[in-house]
């Protein structure tokens, strides 16, 4: 009887250490990783949504991303500086009814925030930005939609209207 | 991938640790008359041979021990100690983690002898452990500069206690081979900020309060005097 006794124990024991030694998720969708900032693109005069594409976004300390000119979208998500508390872009773009060689735009945007580095669930560190706030611009308006007072990445929109 | 193999090593390890427990008791001693007497005083020497098997995994090393002094073999006071690192891939899944400690228990034992050398045991322990920790993350853009960050903490300490629930069996004379359930619930440990600790070595994950473990060991008892 008490050998059964013994057995059982470790048997549970191990059984115990086996559910409770869980893996961490591996696979739990797409991590962004650096701060960055959703905006929607309008047309001025009808207020409503308008597809763009994007040809180039351009940083003059960092170079520029070029390989966004065949999408077009209604929203894009721009990049922040994580060494400053401004990010200062030049984008080149064009409604996706125009041709870009024939109307490309050049749009300059100013934007300013606050860092703070946080843990994301799937345990990767990654800096938010909070406190957004449209020093400059280009285009004909652009209006910063905050959910919540603090303007932090994740509750804000910037609509752009051309 | 490494998560998956790791974990068939772990579940593999496992199941040849229950084999030896098993196959022991086929060649327990008859200590019938044994079980009348016990040793007035005795000295335990433990091993816990479950870490050293667990070497085989890649992410955490880990040693520990224990001497105890007892009474009739029922009593004894108990001391362990322990040493570890531990790297988790996935502490900072866009960088790296390493913590390195030593953790020391202190508490106490009663065992029920059942029959034939056969024990089942409740304990307590008082725990502490000092460690430091280390590591590095690395954020990446289509734009601008990566950020990477380093970080190196001294100093780390927790306290926790322990409910223990053990059973052992002498295969030889003076030689014993058992396992014990651990309930482990935190008692002093501040976590900081921004990046936070992972692992506490000797209890396990830092953001568990309580959490269950599970030990497998040797033991070698030197006993002094016989009585009833």
């Amino acid at each position: 009887m008490s050998k059964h006794i013994f057995v059982l124990i470790l048997v549970l024991g191990s059984l115990l250490s086996a559910l409770t030694s869980c893996d961490d998720c591996t696979d739990c969708g797409v991590v962004m990783n650096e701060p960055r900032l959703l905006v929607r693109f309008f047309e001025d005069s009808t207020k409503t949504s308008l597809a763009v594409t994007i040809d180039t976004i351009n940083n003059v300390y960092s170079g520029e991303i070029s390989n966004v000119k065949d999408t077009v979208r209604t929203f894009y998500r721009l990049p922040l500086d994580m060494y400053n508390d401004s990010t200062l872009l030049t984008i080149r773009s064009v409604k996706s009814t125009d041709s870009l060689e024939e109307f490309p735009q050049y749009d300059t945007l100013l934007i300013s925030y606050e860092l703070n580095l946080e843990k994301s669930p799937l345990n990767v560190y990654r800096y938010r930005a909070s406190q957004i706030r449209v020093r400059q611009h280009t285009y004909d308006s652009a209006v910063l939609i905050c959910t919540f007072s603090n303007c932090d990445m994740d509750d804000t929109e910037l609509r752009l209207y051309y | 991938m490494i998560q998956n193999s790791d974990s068939i090593i772990k579940h593999l390890v496992l199941g040849l640790l229950l084999l030896l427990p098993m196959s022991s008791l086929a060649q327990t001693p008859d200590t019938t008359s044994s079980t009348e007497r016990f040793a007035l005083v005795h000295l335990d020497v433990e091993l816990d041979y479950g870490k050293l098997i667990g070497q085989v995994v890649d992410f955490e090393t880990k040693y520990e021990g224990a001497l105890a002094l007892g009474y009739k073999e029922r009593f004894r006071a108990v001391v362990e100690f322990g040493q570890g690192t531990y790297n988790p891939q996935l502490a900072v899944r866009n960088g790296s983690y390493e913590s390195e400690g030593n953790w020391t228990r202190y508490g106490a034992d009663y065992f029920l002898p059942i029959n034939q050398g056969n024990w089942l045991g409740l304990g307590f322990r008082f725990a502490n452990s000092e460690w430091q920790d280390m590591g590095s993350f690395t954020i990446d853009s289509d734009l601008f500069t990566p950020r990477t960050e380093t970080f190196a903490r001294e100093g780390l300490t927790a306290s926790w206690i322990e409910i223990i629930l053990h059973t052992q069996t002498e295969v030889l004379q003076g030689l014993f081979i058992g396992g014990r359930v651990r309930f482990r619930s935190i008692a002093t440990f501040n976590q900081v900020a921004p990046i936070e600790i992972y692992n506490i070595p000797g209890f396990g994950r830092a953001f568990d309060t309580s959490i269950p473990a599970v030990n497998l060991y040797a033991m070698y008892r030197l006993g002094i005097g016989k009585t009833k």
